[in-house]
């Protein structure tokens, strides 16, 4: 089985997707409170869960036609977006180390990439 | 360390310094007993998250072209990946609240040594120098932006 670039499509446009879930999870995590009715009107933490599902979605109709150990790791592209939502939305600042780490993520995933077109 | 010492109450009336120094270690010892479990938690975590995902690609599996509602709320392997993932989501969160991030991030890209296993094993699916290498980096890349992310 190789992975055809729609699913590589698919998975990479649900990490998009859940990237902004990350940013409802983190404004609910802020007004986070120990009741129940709290919870249920925290919206940001409900549009984060409900983001996350609709992700997952995308993951899962991605997932039926490729590999899981190519798609799996491609999720990971969701943490550059993230880290662009927070320097925008939270004002926290780029470092070196967070530019390392996304050059490293994003490499691994064009290396996974060029491996689906190999034989083993 | 020292963040960890906002946790303690703080202490209104003057004690005498010896009940102070053993208020002080039993609290240590409370703190790294907590940093323990997160460590385990997190492990416990990535074993989670890549059975789920093994779940998830069983469930896909017998996912028709056209599925009807019926046919997704009996499909269990797909049901049980996502109830596995949340789980595991909320174990992490858990976690995070008494571990430093720095040293449990780096941690979470072991999901993908298990996922990368899983796959060969239970999928038959091929390993080679690019597919190997890719993830090799993926996860420095995520324990580079974990351990920085606090700086």
């Amino acid at each position: 089985m190789t992975t055809p670039p729609s699913s590589i499509a698919l998975v990479t446009f649900g990490s998009f997707i859940g990237s902004f879930s990350a940013l409802g999870l983190k404004a609910g995590s802020k007004r986070l409170e120990r009741n129940m009715r709290s919870l249920l009107t925290n919206w940001p933490l409900a549009a984060g869960i409900a983001g996350y599902l609709l992700s997952s979605v995308f993951f899962i109709i991605g997932l039926k036609n490729g590999e899981l150990s190519i798609l799996f790791p491609m999720v990971s592209t969701g943490y550059v977006w993230t880290m662009v939502w927070s320097r925008v939305f939270f004002k926290e600042p780029f470092t070196r180390g967070k530019f390392l780490g996304l050059a490293l993520i994003l490499a691994g995933c064009v290396l996974l990439g060029l491996g689906t077109r190999q034989p083993g | 360390m020292t963040a960890s010492y906002t946790t303690v109450p703080t202490i209104t009336t003057p004690l005498p310094p010896d009940s102070v120094i053993l208020n002080e270690v039993s609290v240590t010892a409370s703190t790294t007993r907590k940093k323990r479990r997160s460590l385990l938690m997190i492990v416990v975590f990535t074993v989670f998250s890549a059975a789920a995902q093994v779940l998830l690609k069983f469930g896909t599996i017998q996912l028709k072209l056209h599925p009807t509602f019926p046919g997704l709320l009996t499909n269990w392997p797909l049901l049980g990946g996502l109830a596995l993932y949340g789980a595991g989501a909320a174990l992490m969160v858990i976690a995070l609240r008494h571990g430093e991030l720095s040293v449990l991030y780096p941690l979470i890209s072991l999901s993908y040594v298990w996922v990368a296993v899983l796959s060969v094993v239970v999928f038959g699916e091929i390993m080679n120098v690019y597919k190997v290498s890719g993830i090799c980096a993926i996860m420095a890349g995520v324990a580079v932006l974990g351990s920085g992310a606090h700086k």
